[in-house]
Formats: C-alpha cells, structure tokens, sequence
C-alpha cells in the first residue's frame, strides 16, 4: 500500500510545488516597499511552518515511544527529526537572505531570530543524541527526553512576535487587528505552506521507509548471528 | 531582472532538498542491497 502511494505522492508534492512557484513568481502582486526581495516571504515562513510541525512530530512521538516503547512512534520521531532539520536550516539560512536588503544587517538577536536558532540547536542536539549513543534503545530514551523538553522553545517560538517588539516582523496571518495581506499574497501564501507540508511529508514517508528496512536489516543480522551494526 | 537574494535563496533551498532527497535514496538503495544478501544467506541456512 505504502510502496504503490509512493509514486502518487511524488506526482502531487511536484504539481503543488510548481503551482506554487507560479503563485509566487506569476500571481502574488509585488510589495510596494520591499519590491521583488519580499518574495523570499513565500518560501521563508512556509519553511518555519514546517520546522514547527516537525518538532511537533518529534514531541508527540517521544511521548508515545516513552508511554508505549512503540518502534514505530521512535522511527517516526527519528525521521520528523531529521526532515525538520532540513527544514529548519533552510528556514536560517533564507531569513538573513530578506534580512540583508530590508534590514541592512543579516542577523540580529532578538526574540524570534534567538528561538527559531534554539529550535535549530534542538534539532541538531536530538540528531546528535540519536547517533553517538551507541546503544539504539538508550538512544531512543535519550532522544525522546530532549523531543519533549525541547518541545517548549516551539511555542515561545511562534509567539515571540506577539509578546515582545521585535526586529522581526509583526504577525500578518493571525495577527489581530491591522495585520493581514493582499487577498492574492495570502492565497500565494497559503498555497506555499500546503507545498511545503506536502514537500515534508513526502520525504518524512522516504526517511521512514529507511528506518523500516533499518530495523529489518538489524533484525535479519540478530537472526543469523551476525554482529549488530547500527549505521 | 530577478533580485540576487531571492536567486540564491530559491537556487540554494532546491540545491538542499535535491541533495538531501538523494541522500535518502542513495542510503534506501545500500540498504534494500544488505537486506537482499541477508535474506538469501538466510535462505542458504535454512536450506543447510
């Protein structure tokens, strides 16, 4: 069932992808202030989406593995971990890219930038954790107790830019009175962060297959003999 | 003409996601190759 979705998956992340690079580039109206720059927006908060909801895996995971000892929510963990990863490096690196030219400056430390940078130093601790304890059942332990602690910074992160005046933008979706966008930015915008998610999940149903045929592989060796060996 | 941050942005996230998507396939390959050598050793043992 998962293999034969496989290819459907594939054919519908690259037609929403592409849909919505023609939303950006095509249909959202260029911003008055900012100019052509500001379509980094599109691709940059869609990102930071993403990294929230791959924390989020990583959290309800780690407490189903901690509650269950279920190998499925500890692969499924492992692999929203690594994604997020992905996800949230692009998130820092494409900021400092809209930062430069509006801002004048490529980083700064105020509340947003500092959460979103500790919610990336989470991902690369959780990743860390997973591959140098050398015991994969300890590790998974370990790895579930920093998915859950870490789970705090994700909130702190998204409303960083409502209780504190930040250098960061305000809120434009969810932001309460005199925030919001252009009804053609915010159908771009929306469409962006259903790609992105469709992206995401895409490649989370890949690294979990590879954590599948991981724990075949090891079991396979147990079986026969062999020496457990844990890439 | 297209602003040099949003060029490098759009091109260096591709570049990312390709690299790692290929990453992934590569690492799946290696492992469907160790769980086909596996399954018929174990086919041999249980013949033997």
């Amino acid at each position: 069932m998962a293999k034969s979705l496989h290819p459907v998956h594939f054919f519908v992340t690259l037609a929403w992808t592409l849909l919505a690079f023609w939303m950006i580039f095509l249909y959202a109206p260029q911003e008055l202030t900012m100019g052509e720059v500001q379509r980094i927006f599109y691709i940059h908060a869609p990102l930071a989406w993403v990294a929230g909801t791959a924390y989020t895996i990583v959290f309800i995971c780690s407490v189903i593995y901690l509650w269950k000892r279920s190998p499925l929510a500890d692969d499924l963990a492992h692999a929203s971990g690594e994604v997020g990863f992905i996800f949230c490096s692009s998130l820092l690196f494409t900021g400092p890219l809209w930062a430069k030219p509006v801002w004048g400056i490529w980083w700064t430390w105020d509340p947003r930038l500092t959460a979103t940078f500790v919610l990336w130093l989470l991902f690369v601790s959780y990743l860390m954790l997973r591959s140098y304890v050398s015991s994969p059942g300890r590790a998974a332990t370990l790895a579930a107790v920093v998915g859950i602690i870490g789970f705090v910074d994700v909130p702190i992160d998204y409303m960083a830019i409502r209780w504190w005046r930040t250098q960061h933008p305000q809120p434009v979706i969810a932001g309460g009175e005199g925030s919001g966008l252009d009804p053609r930015m915010f159908l771009a915008f929306m469409v962006c962060v259903g790609a992105f998610h469709c992206l995401f999940s895409y490649l989370l149903a890949q690294r979990l297959r590879l954590a599948r045929a991981r724990r075949e592989v090891s079991a396979l060796r147990r079986t026969l003999g062999l020496r457990y060996t844990e890439e | 003409m297209l602003n040099k941050y949003l060029f490098v942005a759009f091109s260096a996230l591709w570049v990312l996601f390709f690299v790692y998507a290929w990453s992934l396939s590569r690492r799946q390959a290696r492992l469907q190759k160790e769980l086909e050598e596996l399954k018929s050793k174990q086919g041999v043992r249980s013949q033997n």
